[in-house]
């Protein structure tokens, strides 16, 4: 971008390796010296085929786990100790069963000690706004998938956050629901000019919903091509930018850089690798959480 | 079949009804008959249901009754001893008697009351420091095996020092009760902390939430499924606590009374008693339920 250097770094990655050791000794390089930055009103898509490390990037900014090298920031601060404000989605809707949807998007304001009835009225414009007045008492496991991941986008969007971690928020969704609600975020994205880190395996979504699109490897996770995206179109209807011209050739160029291989010897160690850094990464956030 | 071209023209003439019905929209004759049809599918499955619920009971009743018939006619025809076994019209009798003095309810109530506060007692102060433990990993580790061995502990073996420390009377079997349901309330809470979902907490700190935010929003109240399911363990726990400190030491209550009419060989008497605990037992455990729902109530939902 031209104005570039002139928009704040919010999210900032700084030759970060990340070294899984197991008891015996041997040592698993999963992050291999990774860098980037994201500015603010920047929408930054990193995709990979499955075990690349995706999300232990994602685990790391969120300061789940820490770096075996190298420095992580979220708007200006490191990573590690600092009070944390930012927006996080996952797959999971990560709504509170014991909540009920009004009381799930009202948690942050509690947390920030909002006053309970203004923060209640916030929330029900929120609500309506995502499409889900009316269910305001009802209990998460009353709505269905795609309800429960609007919830969770009001949830997070009623923070107002300057910064947003998303890893796959949209995966579980049917394709309808997913458009909708990427248009959803890429509204809210552009208005409030967030800086957006996004983790997806979908090509299709990175290319019409980024501003630059990051290519990882194979485990060793390491950023092999970085992909400008530039759509003639608007960016906030993922439909018009599936048609933009210049889509499909971005989705073929960044499809080819992916390496998927599907022979079952390969996916038997992707899974195996998989399921260490999984272990790994939860046993970091339960002594995470109860440190 | 018909192209859409053919259907569009049938239904604007309204020539297409009977035609239409291969590949055409819905016919509201049809629709109606498909509703009444669906009603009466629901209402004979719901009473369906009902006679499978009311053949459950009758079978239920039958066994019971039956059980008691066997029982009855055995002593009369000499095959048991009503001696050792008692008599389901001695056991009446006792009942009756029970109930007509007053002795009954009396023991009742002291065993509830001694029941309910080492109930409360015991879960609020497990619960209090289950939890707590997800304070602190260190301190957790170092109480851990205490805790252990305090659970490891036949409650019977505290007795004799509870009695010496806590007297004879109520406060006695309030802290054995205490005791016999402390240890199962603190594990099932701390469980529960230990199984609170770390992308949840993760989510609060994402808020910029403190600890003490994370344990009170997340923690505990994601802990309560374990301690609810702890609870109707612990009524038991509870039971068995003050029944114990009523066997070794009391003038009332229950277990005295089974203690006493044990001795006697009073056989019937003991089962008056004993069914009078189960009871209590059953109550305890519907008001716990009641409890639960109250609390819990997402969980009535959808599950």
């Amino acid at each position: 971008m031209a104005d570039g250097s002139a928009r704040t770094v919010k999210i900032e990655v700084r030759n970060v390796s990340m070294v899984y050791g197991d008891d015996s000794g041997q040592a698993n390089l999963v992050l291999d010296d990774v860098s980037l930055e994201v500015r603010d009103g920047e929408f930054v898509t990193v995709v990979g085929p499955s075990g690349c490390g995706k999300s232990t990037l994602l685990n790391l900014l969120s300061g789940l786990i820490a770096p075996t090298t190298g420095s992580l920031a979220l708007d200006g601060r490191k990573v590690a100790g600092a009070s944390k404000n930012y927006g996080y989605m996952l797959q999971r809707d990560l709504l509170l069963d014991w909540r009920t949807i009004l009381d799930n998007v009202t948690l942050g304001l509690e947390v920030r000690g909002t006053a309970r009835r203004e923060a209640r009225k916030l929330a029900r414009t929120y609500l309506r706004f995502y499409g889900l007045g009316g269910f305001e008492e009802r209990y998460p496991s009353e709505l269905s998938g795609g309800m429960r991941q609007r919830a969770a986008l009001a949830r997070t969007m009623i923070l107002n956050p300057s910064i947003l971690l998303l890893d796959e928020p949209f995966v579980a969704l049917d394709f309808q629901t997913k458009l909708i609600l990427e248009s959803e975020l890429a509204k809210s994205v552009a208005a409030e000019r967030r800086a957006v880190l996004f983790i997806t395996h979908d090509v299709e979504e990175a290319v019409s919903l980024s501003d630059r699109v990051l290519v990882m490897s194979r485990r060793p996770g390491r950023i092999k091509a970085v992909h400008e995206i530039r759509l003639d179109c608007d960016r906030t209807d993922p439909v018009s930018a599936r048609e933009a011209p210049g889509f499909g050739e971005s989705v073929a160029r960044i499809w080819k850089q992916l390496e998927i291989q599907t022979s079952a010897l390969d996916m038997e160690s992707l899974r195996a690798a998989d399921k260490t850094a999984g272990d790994a990464a939860g046993a970091a956030a339960a002594a995470g959480g109860a440190a | 079949m018909m192209g859409g071209r053919e259907i569009a023209e049938a239904e604007r003439t309204g020539a297409g009804r009977r035609v239409a019905d291969a590949s055409g929209g819905p016919d509201p004759v049809r629709t109606e008959a498909a509703l009444a049809a669906g009603a009466a599918q629901g209402r004979a499955r719901r009473a369906a249901k009902r006679r499978r619920t009311a053949l459950v009971v009758l079978t239920q009743l039958v066994l019971v009754a039956g059980l008691l018939a066997l029982w009855e006619y055995g002593v009369r025809a000499g095959y048991i001893s009503g001696f050792l076994f008692g008599s389901p019209s001695a056991v009446w009798h006792f009942l009756v008697k029970g109930i007509a003095d007053g002795s009954t309810f009396r023991d009742m109530y002291i065993t509830s009351e001694e029941t309910a506060l080492g109930f409360l007692f015991g879960n609020a102060i497990g619960a209090a420091v289950g939890l707590a433990l997800w304070y602190s990993p260190f301190f957790e580790r170092v109480v851990t095996p205490f805790i252990l061995a305090l659970g490891s502990i036949p409650i019977i073996a505290l007795a004799p020092l509870v009695i010496v420390w806590a007297g004879t009377g109520l406060a006695s079997k309030v802290l054995m009760s205490t005791l016999s349901v402390v240890v199962v309330a603190l594990l099932a809470a701390f469980d529960g902390t230990r199984s609170t979902d770390p992308l949840e907490m993760n989510l609060l700190y994402s808020m910029g939430a403190t600890k003490w935010q994370v344990f009170r929003l997340v923690v505990v109240p994601s802990s309560l499924t374990h301690i609810f399911s702890g609870l109707k363990l612990a009524v038991g726990f509870a039971l068995i606590g003050a029944i114990i400190g009523e066997f070794i030491s009391s003038s009332v209550g229950l277990g005295h009374a089974i203690f006493i009419a044990g001795n006697l060989y009073n056989i019937p008497k003991v089962f008056s008693s004993l069914l009078a605990t189960i009871v209590i037992a059953l109550a305890f455990v519907q008001i716990v339920g009641r409890i639960e729902r109250v609390l819990m109530p997402w969980r009535r939902i959808a599950r």
